[in-house]
């Protein structure tokens, strides 16, 4: 009789924890983080240190990481399995809020979950294009925040560095030519009106170039070496080494190939990178979006949309603000040009400085 | 022989001293393995030097042996050569009967076994044992069975894998100047390839190079100690110890036994019948017991019990190569399909990607190799018919089938425990989406809630839990992350561009050369040692490839299961080695079961070819 009162007892209790665990993790939270890219990409590193910075204080929410990977193969069979994993995932695992990074994400994924009456709630982050591209406005599920170059830090950047290569900004002198050379990446294709439109005087704008593959990028470098004076450059990640070919150069060459060809064929002043992780890869200077920010606001904006049960459209969207100087003094020292202290300093203090 | 014992010597069983308090479920697995002996007078019944491999019980009648000082000692109870289960490898002791009597046979490693979970039956062995040696005889104990030439032979072995050990490591340091990897990356590929020797001519039990490459990576500072210690703190360890346990549970509990047992009354009697009841029983287990050599020892008696049936005329072992070959491929042929079907389907799990493990957990991973399986059914009865193709007819007494099952008795509390286990792991895992849980955890709840009702024992949590597998895993599943801190993975991408772009262009061909290297390898390599050593380079390609590495471990579980000689599997030599103690060696025909071996490797590579359109259906390729 006894051994079955303990029977008892022991199976009423595994019942009752058992259903105060299921009611507990019923009412955790969820939040899915998918990038459009892989750990691998410095931008993705640098991301999820912000959104850790945010996430590592609430650890009573379950967060998962998902990547697309989709800077590593650029193919459209690839392209096609990365977004149907991301759905299957997003069927399973059934997240409160899906935090969607970069432009390929939010096209790939963003669009089938943004709509009214979508118990998910999607934060966006990185975005390049207008969030009306992904038919984001309007709809009371979404926000987040939209990624948009730095310019007018890059702009004073480039006067400083032309005025220490001996350029008269302010006198009646040849004013330094800039040119911008790029990708015909999705998210190139989304900023380019906003380089072409931006005011960038006392500078001179050429007039943009973009490219597919090495070889092709390779001649513009040639080419502008002689109509420009300082090289902009971003997105090189996708350049293929053969048109229509999914095989991709390694960003470390194509740096160090750029940086080589522009000033053996006459470039003036250092090529300048508009991603900050561009001197990681080699570059001597490059001015970009804070990723620690964007991972930053979108962690907040979801927690907050998380804790608060509410719909993420009532959080309005916002546009980058902050951004990253990346130094590497060697590769600048060979263009003799010294930078006030305070970029010196700020690089230091974001881990972006290389001797 | 055993298929005549009757009621009444089970009773007399029973009625012993020695067996009256073990376990009911004990003695009806003991039951397929112990013989009854009838002995003549001055007949002698084991010999000094002799190799120990029985141990008997008396029944009736009076032996004698010498006692060291000169004098006889005379013996009308308890066990003979009791030195057998305690772990000699000789007799240490000559016995003759003086009068007609009868004894049991038991072999000596089952009847271990038995006293393994049996106290007061390892006592009475004991007693046994010492009531004709003391005094000592001052004979020592020797290891169990080796040859010289085998010790001559391991011997040669070893020496030749501590000299090529050096070699490697030093080629690799001179070698990796030129491969531009930073001083981590080479420090790693030397403790792998350290690793890997030890592995490749066996220089220490397998878990050990795990554990000296998670020391070297700590000590040389390779990796930080937390991604060195990160497999010991994931999810998937706890997850392999729960489900071990609750493997073992259903093992110990007698459960499946109960169940093979049933299965034997259901089924007709016919050799067809037997034939898939043995089949059967091994696919079901797949189901809960993740352990071939678990699944093997709880067939394999009955397995036995069908040969002992059966005589060594040709048309006999043409029936006991069927059964034998129906037994091995239930235990196996699935094993790859259900993600804890064996411990290297988690090892591997375990060295996936956050990404991959959630992608391909349980039902998931299910799903993707349910296509495999199917084809593998199909192509497996095939060639069964095609080689057993016979109108042989075959039947046996169910006297014993009905003795084990009374002896078991009620479905015990322990069974009902094994019951519910398995229902709140079944019905956990399909409402994840309801409860939410993570299925590690889930798995960890029910090991800690049969622990914590007592369903399962402390010994038995100790006992029955392959601890030296689980630090293997523990160890082995962060090597991944270590080789991504230290950027070997990319390194290894990078420079084995060429072989993921063969895989990506051309991978029916790549695919084939990976199925051939393997099936090489385990020639010489161990499941395990070659499951990881595969994972290890191919993992890279998948990654650089753009194809999820679930595909490549599931071709090197597959294959590496696949054997041609039965000592390239652990279950398949268990149950050679069974056989042969049996006296059953030469009742059934080697050279078919060879053959239907190599069919085996045919069709698991004819069926990975033939899921390619069902993967690229499910996107997984």
């Amino acid at each position: 009789m006894k051994k079955k009162i303990i029977i008892a007892i022991k199976t009423l209790l595994v019942i009752v924890l058992t259903a105060f665990v299921v009611v507990h993790k019923s009412r955790t939270p969820r939040i899915l983080v998918i990038h459009s890219y892989n750990i691998d990409y410095a931008w993705v590193r640098d991301i999820n240190l912000g959104l850790k910075r945010v996430f590592d204080k609430h650890y009573d929410i379950t967060f998962r990481f998902h990547y697309m990977d989709l800077k590593n193969h650029i193919g459209e069979d690839f392209q096609r399995r990365a977004q149907e994993a991301a759905h299957k995932l997003i069927q399973s695992w059934q997240p409160d809020v899906l935090i969607l990074f970069d432009d390929l994400a939010q096209k790939l994924v963003g669009t089938q979950y943004v709509k009214q009456n979508e118990p998910i709630q999607v934060i966006f982050g990185g975005v390049s294009h207008s969030h009306e591209d992904y038919g984001y406005d309007g709809k009371d599920n979404v926000t987040g925040i939209l990624e948009r170059k730095p310019l007018q830090a890059i702009k004073a950047i480039l006067e400083r560095i032309a005025f220490a290569r001996g350029f008269d900004l302010n006198g009646p002198g040849t004013k330094p030519k800039v040119a911008f050379l790029g990708t015909r990446s999705y998210s190139i294709n989304a900023e380019i009106g906003i380089y072409n439109t931006f005011d960038w005087s006392p500078l001179i704008w050429v007039a943009p170039t973009q490219v597919e593959t090495y070889e092709q990028w390779l001649d513009s470098v040639k080419l502008l070496s002689r109509s420009a004076d300082i090289l902009l450059v971003s997105n090189y990640r996708k350049l293929s080494l053969k048109s229509g070919g999914n095989k991709l150069a390694s960003s470390k060459e194509v740096m160090a190939a750029t940086q080589q060809t522009f000033k053996r064929h006459g470039g003036r002043l250092p090529v300048v990178g508009m991603n900050y992780f561009n001197v990681e890869d080699g570059g001597a200077l490059a001015v970009g979006t804070s990723p620690y920010e964007q991972g930053d606001i979108a962690a907040k904006m979801a927690i907050r949309v998380a804790r608060e049960k509410m719909l993420a459209g009532q959080i309005d969207i916002v546009q980058s603000k902050q951004f990253i100087v990346a130094i590497r003094k060697k590769e600048l020292d060979l263009w003799e040009i010294q930078l006030p202290p305070v970029y010196e300093a700020f690089a230091r203090a974001t881990d972006n400085y290389w001797d | 022989m055993n298929k005549s014992i009757a009621t009444p010597l089970l009773d007399l069983l029973l009625a012993n001293d020695a067996f009256s308090r073990v376990r009911k479920r004990d003695i009806s697995r003991l039951i397929l393995f112990m013989n009854e002996q009838v002995v003549s007078a001055d007949e002698v019944l084991i010999e000094k030097g002799a190799p120990a491999n029985d141990v008997f019980l008396i029944i009736k009648g009076k032996f004698l042996t010498d006692a060291p000082d000169g004098k006889t000692v005379e013996k009308y109870t308890g066990f003979i050569g009791a030195e057998a289960a305690l772990g000699a490898a000789v007799y240490h002791k000559t016995l003759r009967a003086t009068d007609p009597g009868c004894v049991m046979r038991f072999p000596a490693k089952e009847l271990d076994k038995v006293a393994g979970f049996n106290p007061q039956l390892k006592s009475l062995l004991f007693e046994s044992f010492t009531d004709t040696t003391l005094p000592t005889d001052h004979v020592s104990y020797q290891p169990a069975a080796r040859s010289e030439n085998a010790n001559e032979k391991t011997d040669w072995q070893d020496l030749t894998g501590w000299i090529t050990l050096p070699i490697i490591a030093t080629l690799i340091i001179y070698f990796s100047q030129g491969w531009a990897l930073n001083a981590n990356a080479v420090r790693f590929l030397v403790v792998v390839s350290a690793a890997a020797t030890m592995w490749v001519f066996a220089l220490v039990p397998a878990f050990v190079p795990p554990l000296f490459s998670l020391l070297a990576v700590i000590l040389f500072d390779i990796a930080p100690a937390a991604t060195a210690l990160s497999g010991f703190t994931s999810g998937t360890f706890f997850m392999c110890m729960s489900v071990f346990a609750i493997g073992a549970m259903v093992l110990n509990s007698g459960l499946a036994f109960r169940l093979m047992l049933k299965l034997m009354v259901w089924l007709p009697t016919s050799r067809t019948w037997y034939s898939l009841m043995l089949w059967a029983a091994g696919v079901l287990m797949t189901l809960v017991i993740p352990s071939p050599a678990g699944r093997m020892a709880m067939v394999s008696p009955v397995l036995i019990n069908l040969i002992e049936s059966s005589d060594s005329n040709a048309h006999c072992k043409y029936i006991a190569t069927q059964f034998i070959c129906s037994t091995m491929s239930g235990v196996i042929l699935f094993a790859t399909i259900f993600m804890a079907g064996k411990p290297s389907n988690l090892i591997l799990y375990g060295m996936f990607d956050g990404q991959t493990q959630f992608a391909y957990q349980w039902l998931n991973w299910l799903g993707a190799a349910s296509f495999t399986g199917a084809v593998l059914l199909v192509l497996y009865v095939g060639v069964f018919l095609i080689i057993f193709r016979t109108t042989a007819t075959f039947s046996i007494s169910r006297q014993v089938v009905a003795s084990q099952l009374k002896l078991l008795g009620p479905i015990s509390n322990r069974e009902w425990g094994s019951v519910a286990a398995l229902l709140a792991l079944g019905v956990g895992v399909l409402a994840v989406p309801f409860h939410k849980m993570e299925i590690s955890w889930l798995t960890l709840g029910i090991a800690v809630m049969l622990l914590s009702s007592g369903i399962l024992g402390p010994q038995e949590f100790r006992k029955y839990i392959d601890w030296p597998l689980l630090l293997f895993i523990g160890a082995i599943i962060a090597w991944v992350p270590i080789m991504e801190s230290i950027g070997l993975t990319t390194a290894i991408a990078d420079r084995l561009v060429c072989l993921s772009r063969f895989a990506v262009t051309r991978l029916p061909t790549f695919i084939g050369v990976l199925c051939l290297l393997i099936v090489v390898s385990r020639l010489i390599l161990p499941t395990g040692v070659t499951v990881v050593l595969f994972a290890t380079a191919t993992f890279p390609i998948a990654k650089s490839a753009g194809i999820t590495p679930w595909i490549f471990a599931f071709i090197i579980l597959l294959m590496c299961e696949a054997h041609i000689f039965a000592y390239q599997n652990p279950f398949s030599m268990q149950l050679r080695n069974q056989l042969i103690h049996q006296k059953l060696a030469n009742n059934y025909n080697e050279k078919k079961i060879i053959l239907f071996n190599l069919w085996m490797i045919a069709i698991r590579v004819a069926a990975i070819y033939l899921s390619l359109p069902f993967w690229k259906y499910l996107d997984v390729l």
